[in-house]
């Protein structure tokens, strides 16, 4: 049976003329699936409203202070937590350096500057072979398979600076702002 | 500018005052839309409450050319459905929900039909905790509060070719409770709200 019509003319806003209403009016007698459906839309056409227990803007204002209340209880623990940590860590690294100096100066500061070098040397290192490879790739890749990989490159980025700015922003109001 | 982009203002301002207008001129709309997302008063409660914490705190990123009653409405649908993606079954009770209904109004026309049509809301608040949270939220925005397709596709972040694909899917998955004989509440077979 098809049924598109009468869903449409059930659902619609428009008013019908009377050759649509008897026609519906037939369907809907030999259609149960039809009637069901305008059963339900009579429903909730007429809703009933739930209103909250009087005083519902007191308790409001009392959940904002508990949880104004709350964040300013955890705004001070993470702090004292951040405090803390600071302070042991900066303690362990002072007691480090302190037994280093004390323990042999030169070499500590030997080994302080080998590491540098080591960082720098690897750095230069890297960036060599990367432009060699480069250098390399650039003539066995052809310029059109080029502009795709930079596309898709840019694109892949472009998701997920996207997902960064969806996740920090607010889950909730962000989505209508 | 009128009353609520005042209060909308002040309040983004830091005015508590202001906000308190906002929540009493919305908490039914946002009410309702709990409650009839979670089905309980208690939680319903909470949710609402929730609502317009979040609400409060984010107001700087509301967009005043859009409308607020949407913006609320789509917090609180986003809400009740995450808690109803954490619960994972439904929580309803019948006896908590019929006891929750004030008495009809004895100087209303037929106090027998408006007992009828409460009976009906009941029934299809049962039908409702059948539909998946998505659905029941676009039924919720589009009959209770009568939000456009497209405000709805607003509030839950769906495509409007989404929000029309959702809200024939819930209604036909309503009227086969109804054909079934889960619900029968007693309407005039074959009235339609067309006529």
């Amino acid at each position: 049976m098809n049924h598109q019509p009468f869903e449409d003319w059930l659902l619609g806003s428009t008013q019908l003329d009377s050759t649509q209403k008897r026609e519906l009016e037939a369907h809907l007698k030999d259609c149960t699936s039809c009637s069901s459906l305008a059963e339900v839309e009579g429903i909730l056409q007429s809703p009933l409203m739930r209103s909250p227990q009087p005083g519902f803007g007191n308790r409001f204002q009392e959940s904002l202070e508990a949880e104004r209340r709350l964040r300013r209880v955890r705004t001070r623990q993470g702090l004292g937590i951040l405090a803390l940590s600071a302070f042991v860590l900066l303690g362990l690294a002072g007691v480090f350096v302190m037994t280093s100096i004390r323990a042999n100066p030169v070499q500590m500061f030997v080994s302080w500057l080998t590491w540098w070098l080591n960082l720098v040397a690897s750095a230069q290192t890297i960036g060599s072979v990367s432009l060699v490879l480069i250098k390399v790739i650039a003539t066995f890749i052809p310029l059109p398979l080029w502009i795709v990989l930079l596309t898709a490159g840019c694109l892949v980025v472009l998701g997920w600076v996207m997902t960064l700015w969806k996740l920090s922003y607010s889950k909730y109001a962000g989505r209508l702002a | 500018m009128n009353d609520e982009m005042t209060w909308i203002d002040q309040a983004r301002h830091g005015s508590d005052e202001a906000f308190s207008y906002l929540v009493e001129m919305y908490q039914t709309p946002v009410y309702n839309l709990c409650h009839r997302m979670l089905g309980e008063d208690e939680t319903a409660e909470d949710a609402s409450q929730e609502t317009f914490i979040k609400a409060y705190r984010n107001l700087g990123r509301y967009d005043a050319n859009r409308s607020f009653a949407t913006w609320l409405l789509s917090i609180a649908a986003h809400h009740c459905i995450d808690l109803l993606r954490r619960r994972k079954y439904p929580v309803f009770s019948m006896d908590e929900f019929e006891g929750d209904y004030e008495l009809p109004d004895k100087n209303i026309p037929d106090p027998q039909e408006e007992v009828e049509r409460r009976e009906e809301q009941v029934h299809m608040q049962r039908m409702l905790n059948s539909l998946d949270a998505t659905d029941r939220a676009a039924i919720i925005l589009r009959y209770w509060n009568d939000c456009s397709e497209v405000e709805i596709a607003r509030a839950l972040s769906l495509t409007v070719p989404a929000v029309k694909s959702r809200l024939h899917r819930a209604r036909h998955a309503l009227a086969s409770l109804v054909e079934q004989g889960t619900f029968h509440p007693g309407r005039r077979q074959h009235e339609s709200p067309a006529f």
